[in-house]
C-alpha cells in the first residue's frame, strides 16, 4: 500500500509538475492517510461484526492521539502495522466488552489508578520514544509533545473518572473505560525496552506466517 | 475535471504530512522516513 501511495503520489507530481520533494511529501502524507482510513474501516467492520462498535472506536482513537504525541515502538512494515494495529484493536475491544467489566468496579478503580500512574510516570521519563525514519530532536518540539501528551492524559483521567461516577450511579460505563484503560496501558508500554522486543517478535510471527 | 481533482488531492496530502510532521510519529504503528523539508516542523 505504500507502493500505491507512492504511485498515486507520482501521477499527481507529473500532472503539477512537482518536484520530487514535494512528491515525497504528497507521498509521505497519501501513506498516512491511507494507513488512517484503513485501520478506521477495520475497526468499524470489526466493532459492528462483534458488537464492540464503541469500544473498538475508543481504542483507535485514544491510542492514535496519545502515540501522535508521546511516540513509540514501531512494526517493521506497512503490512505488518495494519495486521497488528487491527488485531490489538480486536483483541482489546473483545476484552473491554465481554471479559473485564466480570471483574467489578472496584477492580476496575485500582486498575485505573495503578495505569495512569505508570502511565504519567512511564510519559514523563521516556516520551517522546522517536524512530530513525522521523527523529524528534528539536528541544522546544520535545517540550510541546510532552505537554500536549500531559494534557490528552489528564483528559483520559477525567473520562475515566466521569464513567467511574456513572457506574457508581448505576450506567454501566465499565467496557468503555477499561477500553480506554488497555489502549492507555499498550500506548505506554510501547515506550518501553518490553514493549520494542514486544513489537518485533510480533513482527517477526508475521512475516513467517505470511512466507 | 481530472487537473482539478489531482489538485485537490494534492492539496489533501500535503495537508495530511504537514499535520504528521508537527506530531512524533503518523498514526499506529508504521513510520515511513519523513521527506527532509519536514524535518524542521
Amino acid at each position: 500500500m505504500e507502493k500505491l501511495a507512492r504511485r498515486w503520489a507520482q501521477k499527481i507530481g507529473t500532472a503539477q509538475n512537482a518536484d520530487s520533494e514535494k512528491v515525497a511529501v504528497m507521498a509521505y502524507g497519501l501513506t498516512a492517510l491511507l494507513q488512517l482510513v484503513f485501520i478506521f474501516l477495520s475497526a468499524v467492520l470489526l466493532g459492528c461484526l462483534f458488537d464492540f462498535f464503541w469500544e473498538a472506536m475508543i481504542v483507535f482513537f485514544s491510542v492514535g492521539f496519545l502515540r501522535r504525541l508521546i511516540g513509540g515502538v514501531h512494526s517493521g512494515s506497512f503490512n505488518g502495522c495494519l495486521f497488528l494495529s487491527v488485531f490489538c484493536i480486536a483483541l482489546f475491544s473483545a476484552l473491554a466488552r465481554y471479559v473485564l467489566p466480570l471483574t467489578g468496579f472496584w477492580t476496575a478503580c485500582f486498575a485505573s489508578g495503578a495505569i495512569y500512574l505508570m502511565a504519567s510516570f512511564l510519559i514523563y521519563r521516556l516520551a517522546p520514544v522517536d524512530s530513525p525514519n522521523k527523529p524528534v530532536r528539536r528541544l522546544e518540539k520535545i517540550k510541546r509533545l510532552r505537554r500536549s501528551a500531559a494534557v490528552v492524559v489528564a483528559a483520559f483521567i477525567l473520562l475515566t473518572a466521569i464513567m467511574l461516577l456513572k457506574t457508581c450511579r448505576g450506567t454501566d460505563c465499565l467496557a468503555y473505560l477499561w477500553a480506554l484503560d488497555l489502549s492507555v496501558l499498550w500506548q505506554v508500554c510501547m515506550l518501553t525496552s518490553g514493549g520494542k522486543r514486544l513489537i518485533k517478535t510480533l513482527d517477526h510471527l508475521f512475516k513467517v506466517s505470511r512466507s | 475535471m481530472k487537473k482539478k481533482v489531482l489538485a485537490a488531492m494534492s492539496v489533501v496530502a500535503t495537508l495530511v504530512a504537514t499535520l504528521v510532521a508537527t506530531s512524533a510519529c503518523i498514526w499506529w504503528m508504521y513510520q515511513p522516513e519523513e521527506p527532509e523539508s519536514l524535518n524542521d516542523l
